[in-house]
């Protein structure tokens, strides 16, 4: 466009300049009024909008950010975008590290990768993963091992989970690598690791006493749970703090005050600390040890513990101690464990009396807090709530199948320990419970009357639920359990059935259901004496874990098994079978067990001290020589006689044995046979065919 | 000369004077000697915490030195020209190439100092967190006694082994720590007498020993002898061609099919099928006849793969070293490897034959387990299978390392006086930063820019021109990893001295002798004053 040339004044051009500038003064104003009005607008939407992100749990919670340490906020704080940059870097390396194969920096690579995304679980996941699977397998020694194990776990549950205490998924990994790694049989140093963790709890909540009641044992816990909760009511009200822990201790007016006994501990160098709780465990163990067995030349027959012994058995003491032990291990449960002592109470108050120092237990605990916690969020998915609570059923299984722990710790070195899993069916309850609850969980929508007609399990749990049932029955027999037996028994006649009629296989009385299998192989020659050789074998373990009850039991079904077995007709019908009588039979089976079994000493001693005198007569001559050598050359050198006294009326005994084989020539004994035995035997072997 | 050198003095008095370098310096001693404090790597073994520091101590020194050489290069005529000093300067009787040359060479004096500097203290941290300090711990030796007397006489006879490898008995905690002079070593029989001290303990002897063997340690690598697979290949393609087995379409190309006979020869040679074995020689490794001893131990690293597993899986492998003619023989204990992953297995010096040989056996024992019929075991080309062997100290590598370092500082400085001759300094700074990703970044910008450039690439078109002077650019800006020796001596092995000549003969002679005479010509006809009349 054409425009107008025009010359123009100062003055207008002056006043134009004025005009522009002013009408820009307006056209700024305008736009800072409108911005503080949508400021002020928004500010009025903010209530409303932290109230839903409340309801929809999208907060992070008060907790998580007040414990996380500066080199976790700092990073996030400051380093805006180019964490993500960083975090590739760091993460880059870390697979480039691990795929060398070199580990040296790993450990702290997934910390920072950790640290730069703390809100990520799949991140805490991961690296915990990495270093608990596929890192320690690269490695041998059981501690290199056991340290990448441990990195992996601890960090779930040191780091991940304080900081992500809504992220299901992490309770679940480390319930996981309790369950599958340290507590399956996959990895093949699995031992080492349940060796390990075993001993660590054990320095904590020190040796269980050998054949506790179901009461006993939660009342011993529920001590801990109770000091717990004083402890954190003494402190922040959230927390077992040391602060809060002083306060207890000092707010104490019983006498005798826990004070008071801190005092008496202090004059023996002590503090009321872990170490402390590590010297019970190490120093006051229940049952024969080896310092009272030992040589009375060595050093371990000297007791440089003797004042702590005192003190710590002073029965004038026995209430302060109790209760200032079960501070210090809530204190250290809850510290360096991250384990709450109260929910450790609720879980077995539910299940039974769980034994801690089993990865089971912690697989349980971890997943049964997960299951908690995802119950508690929002849209958590309904796999993720069925995974957990499978995991639970899982470790209650493996309670069952492998909780009931043998421990012979080695304090110093823990891979050195002993350490046998057996079968514990004080949790048979609490699977069963378990497996119905699941069913009922499994079912969704679907109508009951299709879902249960196969049993009370429906149909995804039925098998697995009877087999589990049956060999319960079993079990509760020979513990001598009968009453349980009958239950479970009772429980399967009248809700798995056949057609609906009772199954055939549950017409017959209980004692024949439960001793089916063991009767079955009585019906043979053959596998009868070894049957009940094993049979007596458990006696002995038993007698030699201090588990004199399930000895007892298991005594009297293996002589039950004897009378059927020399009883049936269909056995022995000509007399061939020629196993000696029972107290010989019975000393046989005890010379192998412990010539055979594989066992530390002490245990054998046990089984010696424990197993009747008439058996210790027939076996000690043959032993003497093998025991005499085993006490020299045991480390540190053992006393024969404290070891293994010899039984009562040995030289009458000899006398009288050797009075009867001069009666009888051809008896012999057939368990450990010699060619002059054959020899005799053989004319009496019967005619062919 | 000796004006070069004039003005090198200069610019090292005035480096002293700024705060830039002081602030640097002091970031190097809070690096060499705070990192082992921010290490978390709780319950890691010595040898972890002491390679995990050497390869972040040398790493951001490299880093931080290198940002010092990129901002003091472009400073020192930056400077000069902002403050107009250059001024002073071209008015006395300087040439400007020695002007340039001096500035490049006091900027590379003060670097050097530095570097010399944080090398003896990431020595001296490195060899006190080697000592063991940080992981040993102090025990009443009346703990001790008690544990030790309750466990057993072996016990005993490991506490000797502790005290022998610390071997500081004190009479209080902060005995040593404290410089108190009441500590002293005593024997086994003699601790009863100090029931009321502590022993220093570190209860993993082992560890020390891989420290020392594998890691505090040059190690040179001896690889597999391959056999002279090409007369094979040629043979064999020749006697297939005779049997007709090859396509007319083959047949045009037989330097492919040999080729590919050459690789599979080397494959099946690589290969162990279940319950076989494989035998391969190693040579070359150089130990002197005194040190062949049992009480030294070489390493054999392989990474194999087992055929048709998935990569964890853990394959048993049985290892014979040497043979019976002229050198002994060692069984390596039976233990399944994860596959895909390396692993070192360890043997006696005295397997080696006096000729440098070694020869190895590898029992593929897949089959043993139950159930499996097995499978073939499969070593990687290249590191997949190599001996490593002793050649030299951890001092002398740790000094070639340093000189690798010193190259790559020269290099940067050169860049950024060549830079700062023609731009100012942030542009400077610019360039070189620019420089130090290209040479930092690996293969990946080269590789993208490659495609970049060829068939299809956005550049394809002009690839005749293109392609040439990416290659140009790229021999101009080396890559890092040909001259980082920081992996390897972390490693524990051999940075070797012909390495050092290599890098030196491209780094400094040539590529930053190149620099210097470009910004030496450009400053040359650059006005360094505007003519005011």
């Amino acid at each position: 466009m054409a425009q107008t040339d025009r010359i123009v004044t100062m003055s207008e051009y002056l006043d134009e300049r004025e005009r522009v500038a002013r009408s820009d003064w307006y056209v700024r104003g305008t736009c800072i009024g409108v911005t503080l009005i949508c400021f002020v607008l928004a500010g009025f939407l903010l209530p409303s909008i932290y109230r839903q992100r409340v309801e929809l749990q999208l907060v992070i919670s008060e907790n998580s950010f007040r414990d996380m340490p500066p080199g976790v906020t700092l990073p996030a704080a400051f380093m805006g975008p180019l964490r993500a940059f960083l975090v590739n870097i760091v993460g880059y390396r870390a697979e480039e590290l691990k795929q060398e194969s070199k580990y040296y920096e790993l450990q702290q690579l997934y910390a920072w990768l950790c640290d730069f995304q703390p809100r990520m679980p799949k991140v805490w996941a991961n690296s915990s993963w990495n270093m608990a699977y596929n890192i320690s397998v690269g490695t041998f020694s059981p501690e290199e091992r056991w340290h990448w194990v441990s990195a992996g776990l601890y960090l779930l549950r040191d780091e991940g989970i304080p900081r992500n205490p809504n992220a299901v998924e992490l309770y679940k990994e480390l319930s996981w690598i309790f369950l599958h790694k340290m507590g399956d049989f996959m990895d093949d140093q699995h031992w080492n690791y349940k060796k390990m963790w075993a001993v660590m709890m054990e320095k904590v909540l020190g040796q269980p006493p050998p054949e506790p009641t179901d009461e006993e044992v939660l009342g011993s816990f529920r001590t801990i749970a109770e000091a717990a909760k004083a402890i954190r009511e003494n402190g922040n009200g959230k927390d077992l703090t040391s602060e809060g822990l002083q306060r207890y201790i000092q707010s104490d007016v019983t006498e005798p005050t826990m004070s008071g006994f801190v005092g008496r501990l202090a004059e023996l160098g002590y503090q009321p600390d872990e170490k402390w709780l590590e010297d019970i465990a190490r120093y006051l163990r229940h049952g024969l040890q080896l310092r009272d067995i030992a040589r009375s030349d060595t050093e371990i027959a000297q007791d440089t513990k003797s004042q702590f012994r005192a003190l710590m058995s002073d029965e004038k003491w026995a209430s302060a101690r109790d209760r200032l032990l079960a501070a210090i291990r809530a204190y250290v449960l809850a510290n360096r464990f991250k384990m709450n002592p109260e929910f450790m109470l609720a879980l077995m108050e539910k299940h039974g009396p769980i034994d801690w120092r089993n990865v089971y237990s912690s697989a349980l605990y971890w997943a049964a807090l997960g299951g908690l916690e995802c119950r508690e969020v929002k849209g958590t998915d309904e796999n993720v709530v069925m995974n957990i609570d499978r995991q639970v059923q899982s470790s209650l299984k493996d309670t069952c199948e492998r909780g009931l722990m043998v421990l012979e710790p080695d304090f110093d070195d823990p891979f050195k320990s002993y350490l046998q899993l057996h079968q514990d069916w004080r949790f048979v309850d609490a699977y069963h419970q378990i497996i119905l609850e699941l069913a009922e969980e499994n079912r969704g929508n679907e109508d009951p009357a299709t879902y249960y007609r196969d049993g009370p399990a429906g149909r995804l749990f039925k098998d697995g639920h009877v087999n589990f049932l049956h060999r319960a029955v079993q079990q509760f027999y020979l513990a001598g359990r009968i009453d349980k037996a009958e239950f479970y028994y009772d429980y399967l006649r009248q809700n798995y059935f056949e057609n609906g009629h009772v199954k055939d296989m549950y017409q017959v009385p209980l004692k024949q259901f439960a001793l089916k299998g063991i009767y079955e192989d009585l019906d043979s020659y053959k596998t009868g004496p070894d049957l009940m050789n094993t049979m007596l074998t458990n006696v002995f373990v038993y007698l030699a874990y201090d588990r004199d009850r399930e000895a007892n039991q298991w005594l009297a079904t293996t002589q039950e098994a004897y009378q059927v077995f020399m009883s049936s007709k269909k056995v022995d019908r000509n007399d061939r079978r020629k196993i000696p009588e029972w107290p010989k039979f019975k000393a046989g089976s005890f010379e192998m067990f412990m010539k055979a079994y594989p066992l530390p000493v002490i245990y054998k001693v046990r089984a010696w001290h424990k197993v009747d005198t008439l058996t210790q007569l027939y076996v000690y001559r043959r032993l003497e020589p093998m025991l005499t050598e085993g006490c020299n050359q045991n480390v540190p050198p053992l006393d024969l006689v404290k070891s293994f006294p010899p039984p009562a009326g040995l030289e009458e005994f000899e006398a009288k044995q050797q009075a009867l084989e001069k009666e009888q020539p051809g008896e012999g004994d057939l368990t450990n046979p010699t060619p002059e035995t054959f020899e005799k035997t053989k004319p009496d072997e019967g005619s062919k065919r | 000369m000796s004006k070069v050198w004039t003005i090198a003095v200069h610019t090292v008095r005035e480096a002293v004077r700024m705060k830039l370098v002081l602030a640097f310096a002091v970031l190097i001693v809070v690096l060499a000697l705070g990192l082992p404090l921010m290490q978390r790597q709780p319950g890691a073994s010595i040898t972890m915490t002491v390679q995990a520091y050497l390869s972040w101590a040398l790493w951001p020194l490299g880093f931080v030195l290198s940002a010092l050489a990129m901002f003091m290069g472009c400073l020192s005529i930056s400077n000069d020209l902002y403050y107009r000093q250059i001024h002073l300067l071209v008015a006395k009787p300087i040439s400007r190439w020695q002007y340039v040359v001096g500035k490049w060479l006091g900027v590379v004096l003060v670097l050097t100092v530095m570097l010399i500097a944080a090398g003896v203290m990431i020595y001296g941290m490195g060899r006190f967190l080697a000592s063991g300090a940080y992981h040993t711990t102090w025990v009443s030796v009346r703990e001790m006694y008690d544990g030790g007397f309750l466990l057993a006489d072996a016990d005993l006879s490991s506490l000797e082994e502790k005290k022998e490898s610390t071997a500081l008995i004190c009479n209080d905690r902060l005995g040593p720590r404290s410089g108190s002079d009441s500590c002293q070593s005593a024997k086994l029989s003699e601790l009863p007498e100090h029931l009321d001290s502590y022993v220093h303990v570190y209860d993993h002897p082992e560890d020390y020993t891989k420290l020392r063997n594998e890691i505090l340690t040059a190690r040179a690598t001896s690889s597999l002898v391959m056999p002279n697979f090409v007369a094979q290949a040629n043979a064999m393609f020749d006697q297939k061609k005779d049997q007709g087995l090859l396509s007319e379409r083959e047949l045009q190309t037989p330097d492919k099919i040999k080729q590919e006979i050459f690789a599979l020869l080397q494959g099946s040679f690589r290969s162990i099928p279940p319950a076989n074995y494989a035998e391969y020689t190693f040579d070359k490794i150089m130990i002197p006849p005194d040190e062949r001893k049992p009480d030294r131990v070489l390493q054999l690293r392989f990474k194999a793969k087992g055929m048709g597993y998935a990569s964890d899986e853990a394959l048993q492998m049985g290892w014979v070293f040497g043979n019976s003619v002229n050198a002994e023989e060692y069984v390596a204990p039976l233990r399944k490897y994860v596959m895909e992953r390396y692993h070192v297995v360890r043997f006696p010096a005295t397997c080696v034959a006096p000729d440098g040989t070694l020869n190895v056996r590898v029992y593929n024992l897949d089959y043993l387990r139950q159930g499996h019929k097995g499978a073939t075991i499969a070593f990687d080309a290249g590191e997949g299978l190599e001996v490593l062997y002793v050649i030299g100290t951890f001092e002398g590598n740790l000094v070639r390392t340093m000189f690798l370092i010193w190259c790559r500082l020269v290099l940067i400085a050169g860049v950024a006086v060549f830079a700062a001759t023609f731009v100012s300094f942030p542009v400077a700074c610019l360039l070189v930063f620019l420089f130090f990703i290209l040479s930092s970044s690996g293969d990946f910008v080269s590789s993208a820019l490659e495609f970049g450039v060829k068939g299809k690439g956005p550049l394809g078109p002009v690839q005749f021109v293109a392609e040439p002077l990416l290659k140009a650019v790229f021999w101009i800006i080396p890559q890092s990893k040909t001259y980082n020796g920081v992996p390897t001596f972390v490693d524990g092995r051999n940075v070797s001295l012909n390495w050092d000549m290599m890098i030196f003969g491209k780094l400094v002679m040539l590529v930053t002798t190149m620099f210097l005479m470009g910004g030496c010509l450009i400053f040359q006809k650059r006005q360094v004053a505007e003519l005011s009349v």
